[in-house]
């Protein structure tokens, strides 16, 4: 077991808001619980729908947003000081990569102005000269053309910010990118470009990642392990060929198969994931899993241990592994079938 | 969702567009007429606002008479070629007055743009990006000043402390500040949420660095449209204020005192309030023309480029 890089502990995040006329206050449970371990130089994999907490969970790690309970440590250090604030040297040894390249890049600045802003505001680099030799460097580093430094992002293309995006990021040299939904925004053949100069990345400079998708595809492609989130709780975590290939989980098996281009393939699922203020009793997935049963709507399963280093949060789970009960594979079968 | 027939909507195949190149022919052809229509227009504005800001600057060069001068002998002349557009009540050339007019006109509506701009849009840069009790108590001021019309709060403020061209302008930026403070803090609200906000505040940069470098730039388009666009609104301000009789005092002219003047001569002498009114209209017509090129031009996404 590599050394855990990243180490999330139970973290917690609850909004409190104000609903309907009378203003009734009620807590929205964005995330819930969440434990996981990065080891360094490794990519862990969060999936989920819109509205599950991903992207909360990175705010959080990023220390963008204040936790309400639980801790992150990174490289054996907590995340927060005494004073609750950010530990300096751990914020500048992760950076994020966000979603959308229009909004991310500012159209008054310069793409190298950019790049070398954290370079300026952290005070690592200082002298125009210096600043321009490592934006050189770093354009060649993520594929861009040297004159690209005078350019305004919208002279580039989508795929060419999001290049400027990433060498941003690793322009003051972290060791830890949380990638949130990096390539969402783009085509799908320039995705294959960004994944594969994420990869580079990661293996020239050790880089451990975070990424953030909703993309099956790409976080079977870039992760080491994967956790599966619904309403804020994973509902499956664990080593990546485990969770894709022995899904034990009824939600896995429908993102799978939703993802999967193979005709007829895919399970069904009816309606939006339920709104996080009133989630439902018991485990979160049963209002729209094909195999509820009595015991889901009453009682909330626990992540457990299944045989090869995954968990899953599933009364069921050790029947799906086993490919039992009959019952739920025929409901399957026929899900599958009757389209 | 799934259709009856299985098939996944990313199996459908699009039907190939046909004639896609006469219609866009078709729409090219569209745009370039209002093109050219736009480039005569702006250039139009832009050959009125030079000659006014020329012949007002250069005015006591260039004038072909003394505009407080007192002729009794050639009252109320009708357009000639000595006098090329008349003379007054007091025979003095209405040509000269027009050009020492616009020289205070538009220096009181450059410097109290200018002031309004500048206090109008820190203080709304500020609220939109810090919040709190300040956003709470300068956007109460901006309803109060709203709530006010901007004449009325000119006639109470100049009544209260005298009429000179200093009060002038600060009547004039009191009465315009709020509306720059407001769409520069929704600008600014945002302008805030977006990524590269976000990731500045990731690599430590201070609030003054971001309100400078990331803010800043990106309101700076709005707010030269805006003052481009205040510029005429002033105008009619300063105009409607000397018009009755609390602006630029007399003898010296302002176009709006001197279409006050005419009024009593409209019938024997219509060029004496006339011709400052034509020239206050392509003024601030040509003003708004420009005012909305600059906001074509300065927008990085929308750029039509002439």
């Amino acid at each position: 077991m590599t050394h855990a890089f990243v180490s999330v502990r139970e973290l917690t995040k609850e909004y409190p808001v104000v609903t309907g006329f009378l203003g009734k206050k009620a807590t929205l449970t964005a995330v819930s619980d969440i434990s996981f371990d990065i080891g360094e130089g490794k990519t862990f994999g969060l999936v989920g729908e819109s509205g599950s907490g991903k992207t909360t969970t990175a705010r959080m790690i990023l220390g963008a947003e204040p936790a309400t309970s639980g801790s992150v440590k990174i490289d054996g250090k907590p995340l927060m000081n005494e004073k609750g604030r950010v530990d300096p040297v751990l914020r500048r040894m992760m950076q994020p990569v966000l979603q959308d390249p229009y909004t991310s890049l500012s159209p008054r600045m310069c793409v190298g102005h950019i790049i070398d802003e954290p370079l300026r505001t952290q005070k690592l680099l200082s002298g125009e000269r210096a600043l321009a030799q490592r934006v050189s460097e770093l354009l060649d580093m993520v594929g861009l053309p040297q004159d690209a430094a005078r350019r305004y992002p919208n002279e580039l293309s989508g795929g060419q910010r999001q290049r400027v995006a990433i060498a941003r990021a690793i322009a003051p040299k972290p060791r830890f990118l949380v990638l949130d939904e990096p390539v969402s925004a783009l085509d799908v053949s320039i995705q294959a470009q960004i994944l594969n100069l994420l990869k580079d990345l990661q293996s020239e400079f050790k880089l451990t990642y975070l990424l953030i998708s909703h993309d099956l595809s790409v976080v079977s492609f870039m992760s080491d392990a994967i956790g599966v989130m619904y309403l804020g709780r994973f509902m499956e975590i664990g080593p990546k060929d485990e969770v894709l290939r022995r899904s034990s989980h009824p939600y896995t098996m429908i993102l799978k198969s939703a993802a999967s281009t193979d005709e007829g393939a895919a399970l069904p699922i009816s309606g939006e994931i339920p709104s996080p203020l009133s989630p439902p009793s018991g485990c979160p997935f049963h209002t729209r899993c094909p195999f509820s049963q009595q015991i889901c709507a009453t009682t909330q399963p626990e992540l457990e241990a299944g045989p090869a280093g995954q968990f899953s949060a599933c009364h069921f789970a050790k029947d799906i592994r086993a490919g039992k009960p009959a019952g739920t594979c025929a409901t399957l079968a026929t899900g599958a079938m009757g389209r | 969702m799934v259709d009856e027939t299985g098939e996944r909507p990313r199996h459908v195949d699009v039907p190939v567009a046909t004639g896609v190149t006469d219609t866009s022919v078709a729409v090219k052809a569209g745009q370039r007429s209002t093109f050219w229509l736009k480039k005569l227009q702006v250039g139009f504005a832009l050959c009125v606002v030079l000659v006014v800001i020329v012949a007002c600057a250069l005015s006591d060069v260039l004038a072909p008479y003394d505009p407080i001068a007192i002729s009794l002998g050639a009252t109320l002349q009708p357009p000639s070629a000595e006098h090329w557009l008349g003379t007054d009540q007091l025979g003095r050339d209405i040509l000269s007055r027009i050009m020492k007019g616009g020289q205070v006109s538009l220096l009181v509506a450059f410097t109290a743009v200018f002031l309004a701009g500048v206090i109008g849009g820190l203080v709304g840069v500020i609220a939109g990006y810090v919040g709190g009790v300040f956003d709470a108590v300068a956007m109460r001021l901006a309803d109060v000043q709203f709530a006010l019309p901007a004449v009325i709060l000119a006639l109470v403020l100049v009544g209260a402390v005298g009429s000179s061209l200093f009060n002038l302008v600060i009547v004039l930026s009191l009465a315009n500040w709020a509306r720059f403070a407001r769409v520069l803090r929704s600008e600014t609200l945002s302008l805030r949420e977006r990524g590269f906000v976000e990731l500045a505040k990731l690599s430590d940069a201070s609030t003054t660095r971001i309100v400078l470098r990331h803010i800043l730039p990106n309101v700076m388009s709005t707010f030269i449209v805006l003052a481009t666009l205040d510029i005429g609104i002033i105008i009619i301000l300063e105009a409607t204020l000397s018009f009755l009789g609390l602006g630029v005092q007399p003898p010296y002219p302002s176009w709006g005192t001197m279409i006050a003047d005419g009024r009593a001569f409209l019938e024997q002498a219509w060029w004496i309030s006339i011709f400052p009114g034509v020239v206050l209209i392509l003024t601030v017509l040509s003003g708004n023309i420009l005012g909305d090129a600059a906001r074509d031009r300065l927008s990085p996404t929308l750029s039509t480029k002439w």
